[in-house]
């Protein structure tokens, strides 16, 4: 398992699959609430951000692409909540 | 950090972005669309709360969870491919570009029999609003990922050839850029229509 962690995209791996199943386990566990829904928004935001930097390796690039990725995630996965909101 | 050079000029920080110009105005472009697909997506929400509201519940999550885990998976197997690349191993990028190959298959496998699950529980494209757009943003996802499989495949198969190695591998970086395109949409894609709606 320490061997595993050690690589950063193995690390991203098991991260990104971790999050993905407490987000499916928010959702099972009970009705969707305001709260529910922006926890799920911060995962989403979370996993964008672990994939555009650690396996696009993003890191270093041109910062204008870099940042409108990351925009591109933090925009439409905010409009979650608002719909819920104002749905 | 801006440094100065020898001649005391100052020099930009080094910096590396994957693929060329043309794969990014083509990535670009892809999530463009999507980014439209969202925005209908939300406003018919809007305008039909209540259709968006028990939708999700009436699909396969587990469907929508195993596709999620296979299309992070093949992401890691991507980026270890152009990780291998950049240390000269060419048969592990040729076996991690396989296994991306692979995933990409089994998630089109899923996808069929979920939508296989679907029509026997009497979900249609004319089912409601909700549904009708669930297909047309998933199917349309589905068409991506075929295309992604040939980009990939036509990688692996200029791997084979040995066109990439450890100082000139772009158009390796930008087919694995579009199936990171791939990955980052549906991971908007499984909240919006699997969990919340």
């Amino acid at each position: 398992m320490r061997h595993l962690t050690q690589n950063s995209l193995n690390r991203t791996w098991l991260i990104l699959i971790g999050l993905t199943l407490l987000t499916t386990a928010i959702a099972e566990s009970s009705a969707l609430t305001t709260v529910s829904v922006t926890a799920i928004t911060l995962i989403v935001i979370v996993k964008g951000r672990l994939i555009i930097r650690e396996y696009m390796d993003m890191k270093s690039a041109n910062p204008v692409l870099y940042w409108a990725l990351i925009a591109y995630m933090v925009l439409f996965s905010t409009a979650m909540p608002l719909s819920f909101l104002f749905g | 950090m801006t440094t100065l050079t020898n001649d005391g000029k100052k020099s930009l920080p080094h910096t590396h972005t994957p693929g060329n110009p043309a794969v990014w105005v083509f990535v670009l472009s892809e999530m463009s669309e999507f980014a439209f697909f969202f925005i209908v997506f939300l406003v018919v929400k809007l305008l039909h709360p209540e259709l968006f509201s028990t939708g999700p519940a009436q699909l396969n999550t587990l469907a929508g969870l195993a596709n999620t885990a296979l299309l992070i998976t093949s992401s890691w197997f991507v980026a270890n491919a152009v990780k291998a690349t950049k240390s000269g191993h060419r048969e592990k990028t040729i076996s991690w570009l396989a296994l991306t190959i692979a995933a990409g298959l089994l998630y089109c496998a899923i996808k069929y029999l979920e939508y296989r699950w679907n029509v026997d529980h009497g979900i249609t494209t004319r089912t409601n609003l909700f549904f009708s757009l669930y297909y047309y943003l998933a199917f349309n996802h589905l068409l991506h990922v075929l295309i992604g499989i040939c980009v990939i495949g036509w990688a692996l198969l200029q791997s084979w050839l040995g066109a990439y190695d450890a100082e000139d591998h772009e158009g390796l970086e930008g087919a694995a850029t579009y199936w990171h395109m791939i990955d980052l949409v549906w991971i908007l894609l499984f909240p919006l229509l699997y969990i919340v709606g």
